[in-house]
C-alpha cells in the first residue's frame, strides 16, 4: 500500500513538473485575466482605469439577458456554428482522404488547400467582397451565365450567415485537412491490409477501421471547431467592413462583446457577456464530452 | 529517474528564470530628476524651460506619406529644439490608437501627448488624464500672443476646450464637402446645389438608369455607409442638432431631426441616392461615374484623386443648406497626458503649438490634403501657390466661420450608433421615421446613461 | 478500367477544389500589378491594362522590411520552438502520466479556449507592462510558448500509442523522459510536424498583440508593414496585395517543404506491435 502511494506522490510530482511550462504560461496569460474579466463582469459601478469599484451586482448579467441584440447575436451565431461545423468537417475529412490516397500530385494539391489558411484573413476579405459583388462579381456572373437573376450576396440580410460559412470553410478547410491528414497517419497500416484481404468494401474499411482509428482526431476537431465557431469574430469584421452586415445580419456574440468593449467601451457589459457566451460553449462541449464518451474511449 | 528529473528540473528552472523577470523593476520616472524640477515650477505649476534632455512619446495614427509629413515637422522641430527628443509612434488606424491607449491608460504607460478624437478625449479627460493647457497658452515665454490665437479659427480651439480649459490643439482637420462630377452638371445644364431643394432635383436628373432594369447605373448622391456618425449637419441645418453636451440630452425624437432624415431619406427611397454599401466608401462610385455626387471629407481628395478614371473631372463645394448653412468640420486634436513630467508636457505643448504655426499646418496642409488650422496659413506663398495650382484644396478654407465640429459627450458615439442601427432600418423600409426616431432617443439615452458608469 | 475511373473522379474532384481555392489568389496577383484606378473598378478587370511591377517596389519601400523581416523570423522561430517543447511535455504528462488532479487541471485549461481572446488583451497588456516587456521580444514571445489547443492535439496523438510500448520500455528500465523523446516523438512525428506548421503561420502572421505590445519600430513585425496603405479613407488594394504577397510567400515555401514530413512520417515510423 505505502509503495502505492509513495508512487503516486511521485508520479504527482512528476506530472505537475512535465506541465509546469505550460501551465505556468496559460495561468499568467489566459487564465488571469479570464479571472479579472469575470470578477469585472460584476462591476455595475466603477472606475475601469484606477479599477476601484463603487457597487456590485447582476445588473450587468441582467442587461445582456435583456438585450434583443444580444439575443440576435445568439441566433446569428446558432445558424453560423450548426452551418460550419458539419460542413467544414465533412469536406475536410473528406478531401483529407483523398489526399491521403496514393495519388500523384498529391503536395501539390495538399500546398494548395492549404493557401486560404495561409494568407491573412483581410486580404482574402478584400477578393470575397470582389467576388460577390452585387453587381460586378464573378459569383454574379455565374449566375446569370446559368440564366438566374442577380443576387445581392452582401447586402441581402438573409445571405449573411451563408456567406460567413462559405467564407470560414474556405478559409479554415486546409488547416483542419492537415490534422486529419496527422490523424491518418497514426491509423496502422497492417489493419488496412487484413481487411483487403478479407475483402472487405471501401465502404466497409472507412467506417469500421478509418473512421474509428480517426475518432481521436475526429474528436479532437469537433470539439474545437464548436468552440471555434461560437467565437467567430474576424471574418464578420473584414468581410463586412469593419460592421456587422446589413441590418446587423452579421452580429455575432464575439462581435457583440468587442463593440461593447472596444466601441462603447462598456467593459463591464462586456466582460458580463463574454461570461455568458463561456457558460454556452460549455455547456456545448460537456454535451460533445458526454457523446464522445459512449461512443469511444475519448 | 535521476537523470529526466535533472533535464525537468531544467526546464522548470528556465521558465523560472523567465518568470524572475518579474523582479525587474518598472522603470519609474526619475524622481531625482522630477524633485529638481519643482524647484523650478512656478505657481501655475508649469515649466518654462528645457534644460536636460527630455523625450517626447507621441502616438499616432498617421501612415505612409501623411507619416511623412509628420516625421519632417517632428525633425524639424528637433533641429530648432536640440534639448526636446519628438519619438513619433505609430499605432496603427485610429481605431487601434484608442484601443491601444485605453491599455496604455489602465497599465499607466500613456504617452506624452497623442492624436486623438474629441469624442473619445472626453473620457480621459473626466478621469483626470489631461494635461490642461491653459497655463502653457497664456504664459508670457512659451504661451500664444493675442494675435496669433485669434489666428486659429475659431471652431477648432472650441474643440480642444472643456469647461473653459484647453485639453487640446487642433491638428489634421477637414470638411465634410459635396463632391461632383464636373461634366455631368455641365451635360444637365444645371449648377452646383446650394439648397436641399437645390441637391434633390439636381440629383432627380443626374440619376440615370441606362439598362432599364429598375436599379439606377448612375446614382444622384451617394453617402457613406455609417451615415449617424456625422449626422450632424443636416440636423444642424434643420434647425435641431444631435445632442447637447452640457445636459447629456438626446434631440433623435424631435421635429428638426424628422425634417432632416425625411429628406434624407425622401432621397434614399426615390433611388436618386444611395449610401456607399458594397462600394464602401462614397467617393468610388463618383471616380468611376457611377455617381454624380458624393458626400466625403476634403482630406479624401488625395486618395479620390488616385482612383479616379481617366476623363472623370471632379470638383467639390460646401454642403448645401437648409434653414441655416452649418458645415460640419472634422478631424483629431493633439492632447498631452498629465502622467508625463513637468519637462516632458512642456515639450509636448512646445510640439503641440509648433504643429499649427501657420508655416507647419500649411506644410501639412500641403502635403497631406488636410485643412491648416490658421487663417494665416494660406497667406503663406508656397501654400498659396498650392492652392493656385489645386484648386479644388481650396474648398475646406472657404466655411471656417460658418463650420462646426461634432459633439464630443460621453457615450455619443454609442448613442449615434443606435440611431444610425434605426436609420438602417428606416432606408430598408422596415420602420417608419416617427417610430424609429421614437425608439432611436430611447436607446440612445439609456445607451448614453450606460457609457458613463466607468 | 474500375480504378482508372475511380482516379479521375478523384482528380476531377481535387481540381476543382483547387480551382475554387485558385482563383482569389490568382485575383490577388493580378490586383497587385495594376494601376490604382483599375483595382476598384466596376465591372472588374480580371488582367490589368498594363502590369505595375513598381507596386511591389512602393510596398517593399513603405516600412523597414528588414527590421520587420528580422524580427518577424526571431519571433516565429522562438514562438515555436517554446511552444513545441512545453506541448510535448505537457501532452505527455495529461496522456501518460496518473497524476492527481491531471482531469481536473486539463479540463480548467481546455474552458480557457472558450473565452474570447479579445477580451484578455488589455489584462495581458497590464501584466506585460508590470513585467516591464512591452516593447520587447519577451512580449511578443513568452505568452505565446503555450497553447492548450496543441497540448490537446498532440495528447490525442499520444493516446493513440499503445500503451503496451509504454509498459515494455518501462520494463526494459527506461526512463519516461526517455522514451518521451526516443519513442513518443518520432511516433508523432505527423502531428509535431502540423502543430509546427500551424504555429509558424499563425505567430508570422499574427497581427493585432505586436501591435498592441510594441511601440518602436525596431520591434515590429511585418505584418504590421501592410497598415501602411490604409487610412481613415481608403485603401491602395494594389500595393497591399503585392505586400501580402511578399510576406506570404516565405510561409508558403516553408509550408511546401514541410508538408511532405507529415506524410511520410508513418512509413519511417509505423508502430511495430
Amino acid at each position: 500500500m505505502k509503495k502505492i502511494d509513495k508512487l503516486r506522490k511521485s508520479n504527482t510530482f512528476k506530472g505537475l513538473l512535465y506541465i509546469f511550462p505550460a501551465t505556468l504560461i496559460l495561468i499568467v496569460f489566459k487564465i488571469y485575466p479570464i479571472i479579472k474579466s469575470f470578477t469585472m463582469s460584476f462591476y455595475t459601478d466603477f472606475d475601469y482605469l484606477s479599477g476601484e469599484v463603487y457597487k456590485r451586482g447582476l445588473d450587468n448579467f441582467q442587461y445582456v439577458l435583456r438585450d434583443p441584440d444580444f439575443y440576435l447575436a445568439l441566433k446569428n451565431t446558432f445558424y453560423f456554428v450548426l452551418g460550419a461545423v458539419p460542413l467544414s468537417i465533412i469536406l475536410s475529412l473528406g478531401f483529407a482522404l483523398l489526399l491521403n490516397s496514393n495519388i500523384k500530385l498529391n503536395s501539390f494539391f495538399r500546398s494548395i488547400y492549404f493557401l486560404p489558411f495561409v494568407t491573412s484573413t483581410a486580404a482574402l476579405a478584400i477578393i470575397w467582397r470582389w467576388i460577390f459583388n452585387g453587381d460586378y462579381g464573378l459569383a454574379n456572373y455565374m449566375v446569370l451565365l446559368l440564366g438566374g437573376k442577380k443576387i445581392k450576396w452582401l447586402t441581402d440580410p438573409s445571405f449573411t450567415i451563408p456567406i460567413l460559412v462559405l467564407f470560414n470553410v474556405w478559409k479554415g478547410m486546409g488547416y483542419k485537412i492537415i490534422i486529419f491528414l496527422a490523424g491518418l497517419q497514426n491509423i496502422d497500416k497492417k489493419y488496412y491490409l487484413s481487411a483487403k484481404i478479407d475483402g472487405a468494401s471501401k465502404w466497409n474499411i472507412f467506417t469500421n477501421i478509418t473512421l474509428p482509428l480517426l475518432s481521436p482526431t475526429l474528436f479532437f476537431v469537433s470539439i474545437t471547431s464548436v468552440i471555434g465557431a461560437f467565437k467567430i469574430f474576424d471574418e464578420v469584421f473584414v468581410l463586412y467592413n469593419t460592421g456587422t452586415g446589413p441590418l446587423k445580419s452579421g452580429l455575432t456574440i464575439v462581435y457583440y462583446i468587442f463593440n461593447k468593449f472596444y466601441r462603447h467601451w462598456q467593459f463591464s457589459i462586456s466582460a458580463a457577456a463574454a461570461f455568458v457566451l463561456f457558460i454556452i460553449i460549455l455547456i456545448f462541449t460537456l454535451i460533445q464530452l458526454k457523446i464522445g464518451k459512449t461512443k469511444s474511449n475519448y | 529517474m535521476n537523470k529526466q528529473l535533472l533535464s525537468l528540473f531544467l526546464v522548470l528552472i528556465l521558465s523560472l528564470g523567465l518568470v524572475g523577470c518579474k523582479s525587474n523593476p518598472v522603470t519609474p520616472v526619475d524622481n531625482n530628476e522630477k524633485v529638481d524640477n519643482a524647484e523650478e515650477v512656478k505657481e501655475d505649476g508649469i515649466l518654462t524651460e528645457i534644460t536636460n534632455p527630455t523625450e517626447v512619446v507621441f502616438w499616432h495614427a498617421m501612415s505612409g506619406s501623411n507619416e511623412e509629413a509628420l516625421t519632417n515637422l517632428a525633425n524639424k522641430f528637433m533641429d530648432e529644439n536640440p534639448n526636446i527628443k519628438i519619438n513619433l509612434q505609430f499605432q496603427g488606424n485610429y481605431r487601434e490608437l484608442f484601443e491601444k491607449l485605453m491599455a496604455a491608460a489602465k497599465a499607466n504607460q500613456l504617452p506624452t501627448m497623442t492624436q486623438i478624437y474629441s469624442n473619445r478625449l472626453s473620457w480621459y479627460i473626466e478621469k483626470g488624464l489631461v494635461e490642461n493647457l491653459n497655463p502653457y497658452m497664456e504664459n508670457e515665454k512659451v504661451g500664444l500672443s493675442k494675435e496669433e490665437l485669434a489666428d486659429y479659427p475659431a471652431l477648432f480651439l472650441d474643440d480642444g476646450i472643456w469647461n473653459g480649459n484647453q485639453y487640446a490643439m487642433p491638428f489634421n482637420k477637414s470638411q465634410m464637402v459635396l463632391y461632383y462630377n464636373v461634366d455631368m452638371f455641365k451635360e444637365a445644364g444645371i449648377e452646383v446645389p446650394k439648397t436641399w431643394e437645390e441637391w434633390k432635383s439636381a440629383a432627380e436628373k443626374l440619376t440615370k438608369d441606362t439598362d432599364g432594369d429598375g436599379e439606377p447605373d448612375v446614382y444622384g448622391i451617394v453617402f457613406a455607409n455609417n451615415i449617424s456618425t456625422d449626422i450632424a449637419p443636416w440636423l444642424k441645418q434643420a434647425g435641431g442638432m444631435t445632442m447637447n453636451e452640457d445636459t447629456n440630452e438626446l434631440y433623435f425624437d424631435t421635429p428638426e431631426t424628422a425634417e432632416a432624415i425625411e429628406f434624407l431619406n425622401g432621397l434614399i427611397q426615390s433611388k436618386v441616392a444611395r449610401t456607399a454599401g458594397e462600394d464602401k466608401y462614397a467617393n468610388v462610385p463618383l471616380s468611376q461615374g457611377r455617381a454624380a455626387m458624393c458626400v466625403a471629407s476634403t482630406s479624401a481628395i488625395s486618395t479620390i484623386e488616385k482612383d479616379t478614371l481617366e476623363g472623370v473631372n471632379l470638383f467639390a463645394a460646401p454642403l448645401p443648406g437648409h434653414k441655416t448653412n452649418d458645415q460640419l468640420y472634422y478631424g483629431t486634436n493633439v492632447a498631452v497626458y498629465n502622467t508625463a513630467t513637468p519637462e516632458e508636457k512642456l515639450g509636448a505643448w512646445l510640439f503641440s503649438k509648433f504643429l499649427s504655426t501657420p508655416e507647419n499646418t500649411a506644410y501639412l496642409a500641403q502635403e497631406t490634403g488636410y485643412l491648416p488650422a490658421r487663417y494665416s496659413a494660406r497667406e503663406i506663398p508656397e501654400y498659396k501657390a498650392y492652392l493656385e495650382s489645386a484648386p479644388i484644396k481650396a474648398v475646406g478654407l472657404e466655411s471656417f466661420d460658418i463650420g462646426f465640429q461634432g459633439t464630443r459627450n460621453i457615450g455619443g458615439i454609442n448613442a449615434l450608433d443606435v440611431l444610425g442601427e434605426e436609420l438602417d432600418l428606416v432606408f430598408a423600409k422596415e420602420k417608419s421615421i416617427p417610430e424609429a426616431l421614437k425608439d432611436a432617443q430611447e436607446r440612445g439615452t439609456r445607451a448614453l446613461e450606460e457609457a458613463r458608469k466607468n | 478500367m474500375k480504378r482508372t475511373l475511380q482516379k479521375t473522379l478523384i482528380y476531377m474532384i481535387l481540381t476543382v477544389g483547387a480551382l475554387f481555392i485558385l482563383i482569389p489568389f490568382i485575383w490577388m496577383i493580378s490586383t497587385s500589378l495594376k494601376p490604382s484606378n483599375e483595382v476598384l473598378i466596376m465591372p472588374p478587370k480580371f488582367i490589368p491594362s498594363k502590369l505595375i511591377w513598381e507596386n511591389y517596389k512602393i510596398a517593399l519601400e513603405a516600412a523597414p522590411f528588414n527590421t520587420y523581416f528580422k524580427n518577424s523570423i526571431i519571433v516565429t522561430v522562438s514562438v515555436t520552438a517554446g511552444e513545441i517543447i512545453t506541448t510535448i511535455l505537457a501532452a505527455f504528462a495529461f496522456s501518460r502520466i496518473n497524476f492527481k488532479g491531471r482531469d481536473l487541471i486539463f479540463t480548467i485549461l481546455i474552458a480557457t479556449m472558450m473565452v474570447p481572446g479579445e477580451v484578455l488583451t488589455i489584462p495581458n497588456f497590464v501584466t506585460l507592462s508590470k513585467l516591464g516587456w512591452i516593447d520587447s521580444y519577451k512580449a511578443l514571445i513568452i505568452p505565446w510558448c503555450a497553447s492548450i489547443y496543441s497540448i490537446y492535439l498532440l495528447k490525442q496523438h499520444f493516446m493513440s500509442i499503445p500503451d503496451e510500448l509504454y509498459n515494455a520500455a518501462k520494463i526494459d528500465g527506461c526512463s519516461d523522459f526517455k522514451f518521451l523523446w526516443t519513442i513518443m516523438v518520432p511516433l508523432a512525428k505527423p502531428a509535431i510536424v502540423t502543430l509546427i506548421i500551424l504555429k509558424v503561420i499563425s505567430s508570422w502572421n499574427s497581427f493585432f498583440w505586436p501591435l498592441i505590445v510594441t511601440n518602436s519600430k525596431e520591434m515590429r513585425t511585418l505584418p504590421l508593414a501592410l497598415s501602411a496603405f490604409t487610412d481613415e479613407f481608403g485603401t491602395e488594394y494594389n500595393v497591399l496585395m503585392a505586400a501580402t504577397n511578399i510576406i506570404v510567400l516565405p510561409v508558403i515555401i516553408f509550408y511546401t517543404i514541410l508538408q511532405k514530413h507529415i506524410i511520410s512520417g508513418v512509413s519511417k515510423a509505423g508502430i511495430k506491435g
